[in-house]
């Protein structure tokens, strides 16, 4: 299945959305992540710090418990020598306790009961202490025996465990928390790489299919350049050869024409001579006579008008036919002739073409305007020069009698290093009808007042397309005429293209 | 059925517990040292039938609690089937009644007195007076005794910890939240608890998180330490203790919405209410454990029927702990009911008491005057 540029465009552009949303999904859940990471690790470092505040607190009372225990059994006073301290310990670790959980929902009432059994702890503790030192032994065993200072370890215990317990679940929540923050990182990673894999995949492989669909089609579009070169070059050749034999069969056919012709015209001469010979015997006839003979009368009437003007048809229709002879052979002799390129100002061709009317112009009170916005061309100057002095000297054959003439010649460079060029009057027109044969050979049209043989604008034809250009006319009838020639600005181009 | 309570009794008991005093005594002192019996044998020879005894068989009860009914309708099943008069004798929880009561027997030549003292230390000396007459003596826990029955704390709290640790294992994976209900006032249950410990010390996922007496050790002190545990921690899983205050346990856990089927709560006494409970089913009471008090009490009587036909009986007799569970009441309840059908079958028998040493009318001077425990180091 083939890649069409359309579907390439979309295809690839849709792997690189999905692209991007993955990356873009990435970054988002790596940030989110980053993020419950933080709020994770300072609910860790708080639980942390709340569970070693509460065995530090459970082992400063233990501590001073040991101490009690000991003095009371022995009343020896080495026993309480950590007592004063483990007691400051104990009050201090409850107030970062109560201090660390004071935010925590539900843990007001276990930290209110824990101070208050922490604190009967240590009185009747101080008490036991007293009475021991007092002396007061049996008192001191009695309070002891009460078992109400076991009581109070036991309960304060439940809630030493509990916020340990507490603190441990939070740790393990947080430790629980950041693995399955990793995890899912790793696995949003995964899943996103191999999107991105895919993606990046696919899009090579698009890219690929497409890059050989591409080159496979630039090798076929080469192999088909370089047939139809070689067959438009044989084509050329042949054309050139058929030209060359066309323009061959013209003149010789015109030269064959023509020299029957100057038969024609000789013998014609010839036939004038006799005539006049004749005349002269038909004249020593009738004097030898000396009376009217009807036929040498009738020979005379014919030598005298019939003959002449039979010889008068002959040589004016001769005359014709080699203008004509001529006219192709002129065509043919240019479809022939070498161009020249050279650098060229066309405003001087136009000057110089219309310089050679300027006597017909001033006679019909014409002005030709100029209006040239081109570069210098490199063309074959004659070429360009027998165009626009063709298509002036119509503009002033074909002028509208009625009105002086005016001709506009503007140029300007266009598109694909060309040049366009108008020549434009407000002669008498072409009627529609006969616009589409103007450049037809021998063809003319409107009034026939002018001499000519039809082969102007057909001329200018053949050097424009030998040029490499284009021409084109339009008319509105009695109102004007306007010729738009385009031609390449460098003929050279054309001509190392051609060869 | 008849509920069995022995830790309040057998404390009552102990508190008063130790040799009777040898200055006021007629006879000879009995075995007042802390001694090891071999097991009993029952093969043991014959020995002289009292002469000139009463073939009556007397029960001195300190009260009509459920436990001691039970061994009066043991004692009064086995008086019957044995030919003896039975004669239950209620004090009253008053020692000195008591007292006069087993003197009257002892004067009336009762060939077997059974006591549950109200003052063991003031009950021994007409006792004594029983024995040096040739009588049939079996006391409950306390000294002396011609033949004295026991309970095994340590055993009744391993029975119970031990199913604790499977339920543990078996329902919750091995991870449990456990509070243990002690009851410090009776420093002689200690090695009940002793073996709770015991029993769940080797699960590492146990966590003990309350180690308490209750105060009082009943259900209203139960309660509240319950609650007070509840404070600190959430979720409970398991709750061991007195059938009492684990009662109360299973109040709080249910007022603080904390009860769950799946929780274990287990008790000592098999008091009526946890039984109730654990007849109900999918309830989180779910063992007591019972002592059978009307089997060792038939027993009793049939010790003294074989004693007043000089047949040698058992110095001392382990009662032993019974789990009951939903799937077993049944049996247990009938075997109360009818513990002759139990003395009467070995297997059975030997499920409920364990005997120790042998004695008989020609040995009597070898009565127990020592706080005995087949447990005792």
């Amino acid at each position: 299945m083939t890649i069409s540029s359309r579907s390439f465009v979309q295809s690839t552009t849709a792997l690189l959305f999905v692209g991007f949303l993955a990356l873009l999904g990435i970054v988002a859940m790596t940030f989110w992540l980053g993020e419950r990471s933080r709020v994770y690790f300072n609910d860790v470092i708080e639980a942390r710090d709340a569970r070693g505040a509460a065995v530090d607190l459970r082992n400063a009372v233990q501590s001073a418990e040991s101490s009690q225990r000991g003095f009371l059994y022995t009343g020896n006073e080495i026993y309480l020598a950590p007592y004063d301290t483990a007691k400051t310990l104990a009050r201090r670790q409850l107030e970062t306790v109560n201090r660390l959980l004071a935010s925590y929902k539900g843990a007001d009432v276990s930290i209110q009961r824990l101070t208050a059994l922490v604190n009967d702890k240590l009185a009747e503790m101080d008490r036991t202490i007293a009475l021991k030192r007092d002396r007061r032994d049996a008192e001191a065993l009695a309070l002891f025996r009460t078992n109400r200072g076991k009581t109070l370890m036991d309960e304060a215990n439940i809630f030493f465990s509990g916020l340990i317990r507490a603190a441990d679940d939070r740790l393990t929540t947080g430790v629980g928390e950041q693995q399955a923050n990793a995890s899912l990182l790793r696995w949003f990673s995964i899943i996103g790489g191999v999107v991105i894999i895919v993606v990046v995949g696919g899009a090579a492989i698009t890219v690929l299919r497409y890059t050989r669909e591409l080159a496979a089609t630039r090798d076929e579009v080469g192999l088909l350049n370089a047939g139809l070169e070689e067959r438009v070059r044989a084509r050329t050749v042949d054309l050139a050869k058929a030209n060359e034999e066309i323009q061959r069969f013209v003149h010789i056919v015109s030269h064959d024409l023509r020299a029957p012709l100057v038969s024609i015209v000789g013998f014609t001469g010839e036939v004038e001579d006799n005539m006049k010979s004749m005349k002269a015997l038909v004249d020593r006839s009738e004097a030898a006579a000396g009376s009217a003979d009807p036929v040498l009368d009738e020979a005379r009437v014919v030598l005298a008008r019939h003959m002449p003007e039979a010889i008068g048809f002959i040589r004016s229709s001769a005359n014709k036919m080699d203008s004509l002879i001529s006219a192709i052979m002129k065509l043919a002799r240019e479809g022939r002739r070498a161009l020249r390129p050279e650098r060229v100002e066309l405003e001087d061709v136009v000057t110089k073409s219309a310089a050679a009317i300027q006597h017909q112009l001033s006679e019909a009170g014409g002005k030709i305007d100029v209006q040239f916005d081109i570069p210098t061309l490199v063309h074959d100057r004659l070429a360009l020069e027998q165009i626009f002095g063709n298509l002036l000297d119509n503009a002033v054959k074909y002028r509208a009698k009625q009105r002086p003439l005016r001709v506009e010649v503007r140029a300007g460079a266009i598109e694909g290093d060309r040049i366009r060029v108008e020549v434009a009057d407000n002669g008498r027109g072409i009627a529609e009808r006969d616009r589409e044969r103007v450049f037809e050979l021998f063809k003319r049209s409107g009034e026939q007042d002018q001499p000519g043989e039809g082969i102007g604008l057909a001329y200018v034809l053949t050097v424009v397309r030998n040029l490499g250009g284009e021409i084109s006319m339009t008319s509105v009838l009695g109102e004007g005429t306007t010729f738009c020639v385009v031609l390449p600005r460098e003929l050279r181009v054309l001509l190392s293209a051609a060869a | 059925m008849r509920s069995i309570r022995l830790a309040v009794p057998l404390a009552a008991i102990l508190l008063a517990n130790g040799p009777a005093d040898s200055m006021a005594q007629n006879g000879p002192p009995g075995i007042t040292t802390p001694t090891v019996f071999a097991p009993f044998d029952a093969g043991a020879p014959r020995c002289t039938p009292p002469a000139d005894l009463q073939k009556v068989l007397a029960f001195a009860q300190d009260n009509q609690r459920e436990f001691m009914q039970g061994v009066h309708h043991g004692l009064a099943l086995a008086a019957r089937k044995r030919g003896l008069e039975y004669r239950q004798l209620l004090a009253d929880s008053d020692d000195a009644k008591q007292l006069e009561q087993v003197r009257g027997l002892a004067a009336a030549k009762a060939g077997g007195v059974v006591a549950s003292p109200v003052n063991a230390a003031n009950l021994a000396a007409g006792l004594q007076q029983v024995m040096w007459g040739g009588g049939y003596v079996s006391t409950v826990v306390a000294p002396p005794a011609t033949s004295l029955l026991n309970a095994p704390q340590y055993l009744t709290g391993k029975v119970l910890g031990d199913a604790a640790a499977a339920y543990i294992k078996g329902r919750l994976r091995g991870k449990a939240k456990v509070v243990l209900l002690t009851q410090d006032s009776l420093e002689f249950l200690t090695p009940r608890f002793v073996a709770l410990r015991d029993s769940l010390k080797d699960i590492p996922g146990v966590n003990i998180v309350a180690d308490i007496s209750p105060n009082p050790v009943n259900k209203d002190g139960g309660f509240a330490t319950m609650r007070t545990v509840l404070l600190a921690h959430s979720d409970i899983d398991v709750v061991l203790g007195a059938d009492t205050v684990v009662l109360g346990a299973l109040a709080a856990l249910r007022a603080a919405g904390k009860a769950r089927p799946d929780q274990f709560l287990g008790g000592i006494d098999g008091e009526p209410e946890a039984v109730a409970e654990i007849k109900k089913g999918g309830t989180p009471y779910k063992i007591s454990i019972s002592l059978a008090s009307p089997v060792f009490g038939y027993a009793m009587g049939q010790h003294a029927a074989d004693w007043l036909e000089g047949k040698s009986i058992p110095q001392a007799m382990d009662i032993l702990p019974t789990a009951l569970t939903v799937a077993n009441i049944g049996q247990y309840e009938a075997d109360l009911a009818d513990p002759a059908s139990v003395y009467e079958d070995g297997r059975r028998r030997n499920s409920y008491l364990r005997m120790y040493g042998n004695i008989c009318y020609d040995t009597r001077d070898q009565y127990v005057n020592f706080p005995w425990s087949s447990e005792r180091k």
